[in-house]
């Protein structure tokens, strides 16, 4: 093993639990809504929901995702697979694996915070900073560690329970729908396309986070108590002397651009992926990233 | 060769001056005791020297490195363990072992297991469990395992039990030590170590007030018991009422002189420092 696999599979270990348990308990939710939705389609009731929102079960699916509860979206595709054409058929699966992942997609973002928090932070507090600090590894090397395992192995524990969700509600569909139909489901969820295009938005998201995940590791690096104070606390200070002093927003305006573009998780490829903002926000990212390498190498236990 | 070269480290915390002009030379093969009271800046010296810390006067080089700007080249040469159980709790015994195996070039896992199968220490247990004479056992198995040049012990075996002090310093001097290696170590326990030291360093109020090799201490420090109103001439580093009369100890004075006062001795490392720290505080202690 060497020195990065190392470092790596040492993060894995410390934040393993979080990593596997949430994304299972997620799916495990996923899975039991969406049983219960086709139960329920069994007796009539989603039908009802669908004549509500779409008004009439061959209604073009123009509203975005979010604007559907996950119980009408699964609903949608149930609802008469052999009098859908293709293209009606592929936007209802779209629809329901979009919906499926969305729940995911929050609790990666939601452990992505939580882990880049407590990381820096709790080595100090639990003394494990000297012991860490006697071995062969520099600041720049573990600063660097914490945030490749974040956004670049840790998502794949969430891309792994994404696709097992979409597997598994395309195989119940499958057993629902009228007999036969079952392919026409397989072949228009296009679910073999998925681990790219899952792994392609891992990557854009990973880019669109870097300036809150480096500001999140730097403020737990640098303080000695209360870091979700101070991660949400300073921005929050500095837009509000902007606001009242300057009686300008460049501040506010910038961070609302860079949260927006990860919360909104777009499309690949899409308007904004190499935008004047996210360059901006790489920039501001090795910034933090090198403040966090100064205050790592300063900062001992607390 | 010298291993650790140190002049005039300076270092405060807001008004209290931590080092001020602090010196320290180790040379390899060499054990030397840092020795100074509670606030002496001991730990603060290690910090500089393990890189741990910033100085703000001085020249520091250790094994021919700047600590601060070059800590992980120089980890892989230097060993150290805190006065605090610093190993993390959440990890297995496992997988500290194989976690340090891939990021310490001169690591050797098999050393590191034989040491633990004279403990009763499992590999599944995590940290957390194990009784803080375990932690020290675990800690020690792990740096014992690391072919470092220099190993540094801060207070090492504050809180155990004497059977684990001894067993503590049995292990470094009898699997670790060798002549191609230093060894630095800080307590307060100064009886416990005095045995095996080479070196002896004397540290108050930031600085060094007294550093000899130990095999000097005979033959530049001497202990007078004498009766308590005798008059010895000379101004003795310490004196103190004993029931058999006086103690007292001088320093650079020929055993010739005082024999005629009473019976000589060579005082031990606990009474030289109470005597040369007692006499660096500008009274006697």
């Amino acid at each position: 093993m060497n020195k990065w696999t190392g470092l790596l599979r040492r993060e894995w270990l410390e934040h393993r639990s979080a990593l596997t348990w949430g994304p299972a308990v997620v799916l495990g939710l996923v899975l039991l809504v969406g049983l219960i939705t086709l139960l329920a389609n069994d007796h009539g009731e989603i039908a009802i929901n669908i004549e509500q929102s779409y008004s009439g079960d061959r209604a073009p699916i123009e509203a975005p995702p979010g604007d559907l509860g996950l119980m009408e979206m699964i609903a949608a595709v149930t609802v008469d697979v052999a009098g859908s054409t293709d293209e009606e058929l592929e936007q209802k699966l779209a629809l329901v694996q979009t919906g499926l992942a969305q729940p995911f997609h929050w609790l990666f973002k939601l452990l992505v915070f939580l882990v880049l928090l407590s990381s820096l932070y709790d080595e100090r507090k639990d003394a494990s900073v000297l012991f860490w600090k006697s071995l062969p590894v520099s600041d720049t090397q573990t600063v660097a560690s914490k945030l490749i395992f974040v956004l670049g192995v840790a998502p794949l524990m969430t891309i792994a329970a994404i696709l097992i969700a979409q597997c598994l509600s395309l195989m119940l569909l499958t057993i629902y729908v009228e007999e036969g139909m079952g392919s026409r489901i397989w072949v228009a969820s296009q679910f073999w396309q998925q681990p790219f295009q899952l792994v392609l938005t891992y990557i854009q998201l990973g880019i669109w986070m870097l300036p809150l995940a480096t500001w999140t590791l730097l403020i737990s690096s640098a303080v000695n108590r209360m870091p979700a104070l101070y991660v949400f606390g300073l921005p929050w200070l500095l837009v509000m002397f902007e606001t009242i002093l300057l009686g300008t927003s460049y501040l506010a305006a910038a961070i609302s651009t860079q949260l927006k573009g990860w919360l909104a998780l777009s499309s690949v490829g899409g308007p904004g992926f190499f935008s004047g903002q996210l360059l901006g926000g790489v920039a501001l990212a090795v910034l933090f990233f090198y403040v966090t390498v100064f205050f790592r190498r300063r900062n001992n236990e607390i | 060769m010298t291993v650790i070269q140190a002049r005039g480290l300076k270092k405060s915390f807001k008004d209290v001056n931590a080092l001020d002009g602090f010196d320290l030379q180790v040379e390899r093969g060499r054990i030397v005791g840092l020795i100074g009271p509670n606030g002496s800046g001991k730990t603060t010296a290690l910090k500089a020297m393990l890189g741990l810390s910033e100085l703000e006067g001085g020249e520091l080089s250790v094994l021919g490195h700047h600590p601060m700007s070059a800590r992980a080249q120089l980890m892989e040469k230097v060993a150290y363990i805190a006065d605090t159980g610093t190993l993390p709790k959440w990890m297995k015994v496992n997988d500290l072992l194989n976690y340090v195996a891939a990021v310490h070039p001169n690591f050797d896992r098999s050393v590191a297991l034989a040491q633990l199968q004279r403990t009763e220490i499992s590999l599944n247990k995590k940290v957390r469990v194990l009784s803080k004479g375990m932690h020290v056992q675990l800690h020690l198995a792990i740096v014992l395992a690391i072919g470092a040049d220099l190993l540094v012990l801060d207070e090492p075996t504050l809180g155990l039990d004497i059977l684990y002090r001894q067993q503590f310093y049995d292990g470094v001097l009898n699997d670790y030590y060798n002549a191609q290696r230093s060894i630095l170590i800080t307590t307060h326990e100064v009886r416990e170590i005095e045995h095996i030291l080479t070196d002896v360093v004397f540290i108050h109020k930031g600085r060094a007030c007294l550093s000899l090799a130990t095999d000097q201490i005979a033959s530049e420090f001497i202990k007078l018991t004498s009766p308590e109103h005798a008059s010895v001439p000379g101004q003795p580093l310490h004196s103190r009422p004993t029931l058999a009369g006086r103690e007292s100890i001088y320093r650079g004075v020929p055993r010739d002189d005082l024999a005629k006062f009473g019976d000589l001795s060579t005082p031990n490392l606990a009474e030289l420092f109470v005597a040369v720290v007692g006499a660096d505080s500008g009274g006697q202690a």
